[in-house]
């Protein structure tokens, strides 16, 4: 294994592909059309891991990896759909369900939403845990936008794409554990707090926990392709 | 442990740390410490005023050309920030939350610079190793774990406290010899090793000797060397819910499976003791089980099942007495709590007559 290369070649699900180094498995698998189902990862964020929904099995370890964080090397072999990982990744989404109040029926992201789509694909019919029903917030204060920590899956999209891209770094996670909650500032109302108004937050969010007042019922589509593309504009200055 | 080696001895471990700094070539060191340990505090920041009115640290210590100093930073007391990656990010000031690897902090750790992090136990085995060799101290221990280990034993047990034994001793001789054994004619009934994250062991796993390995291959883990020591008088199933309660509310909340993951699971535990859980409930506890401990971000949620999977494995049989036979053997739990439901709608009734 010769570090020095700058070309990598491995295979991912029996095809022979090769990456940059550098490049995550999940980066060389989506410019080979091989699809791994992500949550917290988007375009244009850096990433963090936490979803552990893209986790996928290197032959020869026995630990899984996430794919948006890990980097690929030369030799390697990924598989992102085996039997075991399925059923990771659906277990991953029934607790995702179960934490707190996911009501598709009358959530305003239905039908847009990535939780819902994802839990389709994965095949996920039916929760068996007990759900945790949590008496949650909503946070209406703000003028153009609302936050509804009942939708919220703390993946931190928000926190991310306001610190990194907007640059205000308005939201943050408070707590710990199952009580974690997101937070504008200091804990204080989103209204009242120093957000700046961009709605990047609202765009990149997964789920309905963010949403715009201004649109009417369950139509709520949301566009995050803008990231990338301003990744690219600000570097091209 | 860590703690009685910072209240005694703190020069063995700053001593260590420069070592260790001159063999990497680091100019500055931290300890980070619980602030619920003031003594371990207040005789780290003694020894280290000491050792740097002496020449022990600064600049140019001994009249080389090498600086090292250490500076001590104090922790809000969360459990996950004993996690290498989240431990830097506390010292950074960001929230303690752990991120994956690699980069191991070996490339890319505090402040993005290579960093060298390890145990205080570790720092504090360096200068022996150093003034006798390395010889000496591979003699010590089982072939594959070298050297010794300090052990807090505590629980159900004649002489609790912190005792230093050679790896590979029979945890036999650990809880009956130096541990004088279950007192009060009660009989032994399980040891858990490694902390709250660690496995409960029966009667029968007595004889293995303690090592890293041996111990994860019956379900348990070294983990920080803690030894609690159970009798007759202990239900294996609230154990379990023990554990995981501590694990749920020190779970960082980063990744899925370990903040959603124990609080299910503790669910289910609460279920059972309370005499309303089901068989599915204990197929749904191994398979969460499963999940948690292959999909976490970090050790905390990696070893978090480790008291559900090994009482599981070693006390089945008082998993289904609370479910079949609604009873609790050792008469720990409450069987005949209300339902949830029900306890629900009691405390809504509550609330409307205040």
């Amino acid at each position: 294994m010769n570090d020095t290369v700058d070309v990598k070649t491995l295979t991912i699900d029996g095809h022979e592909v090769s990456g940059r180094r550098g490049q995550t498995i999940l980066e060389v698998a989506r410019e080979n059309d091989i699809e791994i189902p992500t949550l917290c990862h988007l375009d244009g964020l850096g990433d963090v891991g936490a979803c552990r929904i893209c986790m996928v099995e290197i032959a020869g370890s026995a630990k899984l990896l996430p794919a948006c964080v890990a980097t690929i090397f030369e030799g390697m072999e990924v598989l992102t759909n085996t039997e075991r990982l399925q059923k990771y990744r659906r277990n991953i989404l029934e607790l995702l369900f179960a934490e707190r109040n996911h009501v598709c029926s009358v959530c305003v992201s239905n039908g847009h939403c990535e939780l819902q789509t994802l839990a389709q694909q994965q095949g996920l019919t039916h929760v068996r845990l007990p759900y945790r029903n949590p008496q949650l917030a909503v946070d209406a204060s703000h003028e153009r936008f609302t936050l509804d920590h009942n939708r919220c899956i703390l993946c931190t999209r928000c926190v991310r794409v306001c610190a990194e891209i907007e640059g205000a770094h308005v939201w943050d996670v408070m707590g710990r554990g199952i009580d974690c909650t997101i937070i504008s500032d200091l804990h204080q109302d989103w209204g009242s707090s120093s957000c700046t108004r961009c709605g990047k937050c609202v765009q990149v969010c997964p789920t309905g926990a963010l949403f715009d007042k201004s649109k009417i019922g369950s139509d709520h589509p949301k566009y995050p392709d803008f990231l990338p593309y301003l990744n690219l504009m600000r570097e091209a200055q | 442990m860590d703690r009685s080696v910072l209240e005694s001895d703190p020069q063995r471990v700053i001593e260590g740390m420069a070592i260790a700094a001159y063999a990497v070539g680091a100019s500055k060191g931290f300890v980070y410490v619980r602030a619920e340990y003031p003594l371990a505090v207040a005789r780290l920041t003694a020894c280290l005023r000491d050792a740097r009115r002496r020449g022990l640290l600064g600049n140019n210590i001994g009249n080389t050309p090498f600086n090292f100093d250490v500076e001590i930073r104090l922790g809000a007391g969360a459990f996950v920030c004993g996690e290498e990656t989240a431990l830097i990010a506390s010292i950074e000031g960001r929230r303690g939350t752990p991120r994956p690897r690699p980069p191991y902090p070996a490339v890319s750790g505090l402040y993005g610079k290579p960093t060298l992090i390890n145990n205080v136990e570790t720092f504090a085995n360096i200068a022996p190793i150093i003034r006798k060799g390395g010889r000496w101290f591979a003699s010590i221990g089982s072939e594959r774990s070298k050297g010794t280990k300090v052990f807090a034993i505590t629980g159900k047990i004649t002489n609790t406290g912190l005792v230093e034994v050679p790896m590979g001793i029979k945890l036999r001789e650990i809880i009956e010899v130096i541990g004088g054994g279950v007192p009060g004619g009660h009989k032994f009934k399980a040891v858990q090793t490694g902390g709250p994250s660690g496995g409960c062991l029966p009667a029968e796993m007595l004889d293995i000797g303690v090592s890293y390995d041996a111990l994860v291959k019956v379900g348990s883990i070294m983990g920080s060397g803690g030894m609690i020591v159970m009798d007759d008088t202990s239900c294996m199933v609230n154990v379990a819910r023990f554990f995981i309660e501590f694990c749920m509310t020190e779970s960082c909340g980063k990744c899925i499976p370990c903040r959603a993951g124990t609080a299910q699971m503790h669910t289910l535990l609460t279920r059972i003791c309370e005499g309303h859980g089901t068989m599915d409930d204990l197929e749904l506890l191994v398979e969460l089980s499963d999940t948690i401990k292959n999909t976490s971000l970090c050790g905390l949620g990696q070893t978090a099942p480790n008291p559900v999977l090994s009482t599981l494995k070693y006390f089945r049989s008082e998993y289904i007495d609370h479910i079949v036979h609604k009873r609790c053997p050792a008469g720990v739990c409450n069987i005949h709590a209300p339902e949830p439901e029900a306890r629900a709608h009691q405390n809504a009734g509550q609330e409307v007559v205040a």
